[in-house]
């Protein structure tokens, strides 16, 4: 539990920090000062300012709001919907369940920013189309864990005894079955996590993510890329943002397979001693 | 030598920190330019952007062309004149050879034209060239050109880099033109690679031996392919990096100013912009400053009337600042409009350059100024073009350059009468001006034609076909030995690869 701590720690602070951007009296992250564009941090703008004369520390904060709600509304969804169907795959088998995991492999042809590009060039970019999109590509890798897991679990005694008990269908899968198997789909949730904010700042980097003037990480490092030599730092303060985001949270999903796997060692060894 | 994990890490962190210059070895007479966009083709009559005109106007050559001063030189006509009927005659040089070494004569004009206006035409000057009634060739060397009522400006339309004179015998898919280059090969979606052509008419010229063309599509590796001397020359120098290419004592930079204007279009079709207070209370509203420094970094100069430059004779310092920034005559309009609690609206521009999206996030803030919400929309670039051509818009930023320093080039921005297009505002009523304009195509005489054209600013700046907000520079790099190249002034600044022919190595 243990290792569990800091990589808690550091996402819950990442996820406060967001949560809190009214709280904290920034400045408007979207009004403009053309006047004083690319100015050096000061004590008024810890960060300096963007090419439009904006508050970059503002800006990065409102940001982590729109990628942290873009990756987890996403990863939600897909774990809710992946996890629901693999399930009932796993559970009824037959041809429905062939269909339902074929058809997330269908997904799982396409290369996912591909896929991204082709959606939002149809619908149109904005922080609603980044999740659908998102969604429905998180999706087939919670499908395939969940199916995986619960194909070794229906077989176990317990489920047989609860079956035997009388216990309904749904109660069995959800009561019995899901508890057993949640500790892979949480994992998957966080590697989910992780993976949406990359996707959601290389999409919005594209110019193809969040609309501007709402601030993103991605359009930050989009913006701070034309004026690389006028103003390096621009570029520096989204992307270490990014970088200790996705660490946070890679090492969050670390720390959850060794606690959450009966079979890894850690769990192994905890258990011994 | 093992290479150790520890020594490699020690290399790799090191070469950052080596500064030794390496430069690709120029070979004489040969020119590596990079251009912005790679042609998607070379047909001497379609317009595929100023990339592909680049070469185009190297391979082939016209009536006519625009000089170092702005000026139309003869190219393959010697002189031309307007005769007391209202025709245009054109005298050909007899000296002047296609590539496959056929004669050009005025039997190739003909055809030229003939393909050009029509019927089954995609040409970019085909509604010019359908004003031509016929063309006449009593000889060899005469071309007879009738229109249909008196036109000033036909000289200019055979100096679009779209009008390009062709042997008449060629298969219309592959015209064989007649310019001081020729095309040696074509790596689809990489480089385009010219020679000199034999035949060319001009003794001395071409200067140089061939041009490599390789497209660099992103700004900053073109500039960075610049200066680390893997080209030798580039177009569309991004702003951002100007000065530290005029800083850099190896490179030089051909700067010209108001090469092209960024507007507002309208969708004039329904409300809230159908109605001219309501885009007037638009131009006012805009602080055109911040514009030319966030998206042009300085390099460019405020707009705030109709897109005519500063020198022009056909320039007035009180109508060329009649939309000046006032947000209260803003406010005061949009509420005579009915509009005084402000609306929302849909603004469409493109993410795909950064000058089209920087400008439209200015605008968007200053129209939040006086009550119009403005939603951002920001496909791709080509989204951005059917969109605006099917006019599902409200309001759009467009950035454009008029097709010749003559009043008269402004009617591919100005004249909403014309078919729909990305480039124009969709179905804008703007009558005077529209009237203006084609009185000002059949006028000859030049006191007349400013009072014409004075008369169209002020039927403009009320009826607001478009909304003008900077100029902005246009830029090409290159290597200080380059010489012989001039960027063509204003508007004709994407018309300069034709100065390519006098290019050569100090």
């Amino acid at each position: 539990m243990r290792r569990l701590a800091l990589p808690a720690l550091l996402v819950a602070a990442i996820v406060l920090l967001a949560l809190a951007a009214p709280l904290l009296g920034l400045t408007d992250p979207v009004r403009q000062d053309v006047a004083r564009r690319l100015a050096s941090p000061s004590a008024t703008n810890l960060l300096g300012r963007d090419e439009f004369g904006r508050d970059v520390l503002s800006r990065l904060i409102w940001g982590a709001r729109t990628s942290l709600v873009v990756a987890f509304a996403s990863a939600t969804i897909a774990c809710l919907l992946g996890t629901l169907l693999g399930l009932c795959a796993a559970w009824f088998r037959g041809i429905g369940g062939i269909l339902a995991l074929g058809s997330t492999d269908i997904i799982l042809c396409f290369p996912p920013v591909l896929l991204a590009l082709l959606v939002v060039t149809l619908l149109g970019p904005g922080a609603f189309t980044l999740i659908l999109v998102l969604s429905v590509l998180f999706v087939p890798g919670f499908a395939r864990v969940t199916y995986g897991e619960v194909l070794l679990v229906r077989a176990l005694d317990y489920v047989e005894a609860a079956r035997a008990m009388g216990s309904s269908t749904p109660r069995i899968l959800l009561r019995t079955v899901l508890p057993n198997v949640a500790g892979p789909i949480l994992v998957q949730l966080s590697l989910a996590v992780a993976a949406a904010i990359v996707l959601e700042s290389g999409l919005s980097f594209l110019g193809l993510g969040v609309v501007p003037p709402s601030p993103s990480w991605g359009l930050m490092i989009r913006g701070a890329r034309t004026t690389l030599e006028q103003a390096p730092l621009l570029l520096v303060w989204p992307c270490a943002a990014l970088t200790l985001t996705i660490l946070a949270m890679n090492l969050l999903c670390d720390a959850l397979r060794d606690v959450a796997d009966p079979r890894s060692a850690a769990a192994l060894f905890s258990k011994r001693s | 030598m093992i290479t150790t994990r520890r020594s490699l890490i020690a290399a790799t962190t090191a070469l950052p920190f080596l500064h030794r210059p390496a430069r690709a070895q120029a070979r004489p007479g040969y020119l590596r330019y990079g251009l912005s966009a790679f042609p998607p083709n070379l047909l001497p009559w379609d317009s595929t952007g100023a990339s592909a005109g680049t070469v185009k106007m190297l391979i082939h050559r016209s009536l006519v062309a625009w000089e170092r001063t702005g000026q139309l030189q003869g190219e393959l006509a010697t002189s031309w004149a307007i005769d007391e009927s209202g025709a245009w005659v054109f005298k050909l040089r007899p000296n002047a050879l296609f590539h496959n070494g056929e004669k050009v004569t005025s039997e190739d004009v003909r055809w030229t034209i003939e393909q050009v206006a029509g019927e089954k035409s995609t040409a970019y000057m085909r509604a010019q060239f359908q004003n031509v009634v016929r063309v006449e060739t009593p000889d060899a060397t005469t071309v007879r050109i009738v229109t249909k009522e008196k036109i000033a400006t036909v000289p200019a339309w055979f100096a679009n880099y779209n009008m390009f004179v062709c042997w008449h015998k060629s298969d219309p898919k592959a015209p064989i033109g007649c310019g001081p280059y020729r095309l040696v090969r074509q790596e689809r979606g990489t480089s385009v690679e010219v020679a000199a052509s034999p035949n060319y008419y001009k003794p001395g010229l071409p200067k140089l031996k061939s041009i490599l063309f390789t497209a660099y599509p992103d700004e900053n590796l073109r500039n960075a392919a610049l200066r680390s001397g893997d080209l030798d020359m580039i177009e569309y120098v991004p702003w951002q990096s100007m000065a530290s290419v005029e800083a850099d004592p190896r490179l030089a930079l051909a700067e010209t100013q108001g090469a092209a204007f960024m507007d507002v279009l309208f969708n004039g079709t329904r409300p809230p912009f159908n109605d001219p207070r309501v885009r007037r209370a638009v131009a006012h509203a805009v602080q055109r400053k911040d514009i030319v420094q966030a998206a042009f970094f300085g390099r460019g100069r405020t707009l705030e009337g109709v897109p005519i430059a500063e020198g022009s004779p056909y320039y007035d310092d009180a109508l060329a600042h009649g939309w000046n920034y006032d947000p209260t005559r803003s406010k005061a309009l949009l509420a005579e409009a009915g509009m005084a609690s402000g609306f929302s609206c849909k603004m469409l521009s493109t993410a795909q350059f950064g000058m089209h999206k920087d400008t439209a996030e200015i605008v968007q803030q200053y129209l939040a100024a006086i009550g119009i919400q403005a939603e951002l929309s920001l496909p791709d670039w080509s989204t951005r073009v059917s969109l605006g051509t099917r006019g599902q818009y409200d309001l759009a930023i467009h950035g454009v350059s008029a097709d010749s320093n003559d009043p008269d080039g402004l009617a591919v921005v100005m004249d909403t009468s014309l078919s729909p297009s990305h480039g124009r505002s969709f179905g804008v009523q703007a009558p005077r001006t529209i009237a203006a304009l084609a009185r000002g195509r059949a006028e000859f005489d030049e006191a007349r034609r400013i009072e014409v054209y004075k008369d169209m600013q002020r039927a403009a700046l009320e009826e607001v076909p478009m909304v003008g907000l900077a100029w902005r520079s246009q830029g090409f790099g290159m290597d200080k030995r380059v010489a012989g190249f001039t960027n063509l002034p204003g508007a004709l600044s994407t018309s300069s690869g034709g100065m390519l022919e006098y290019t050569s190595f100090a």
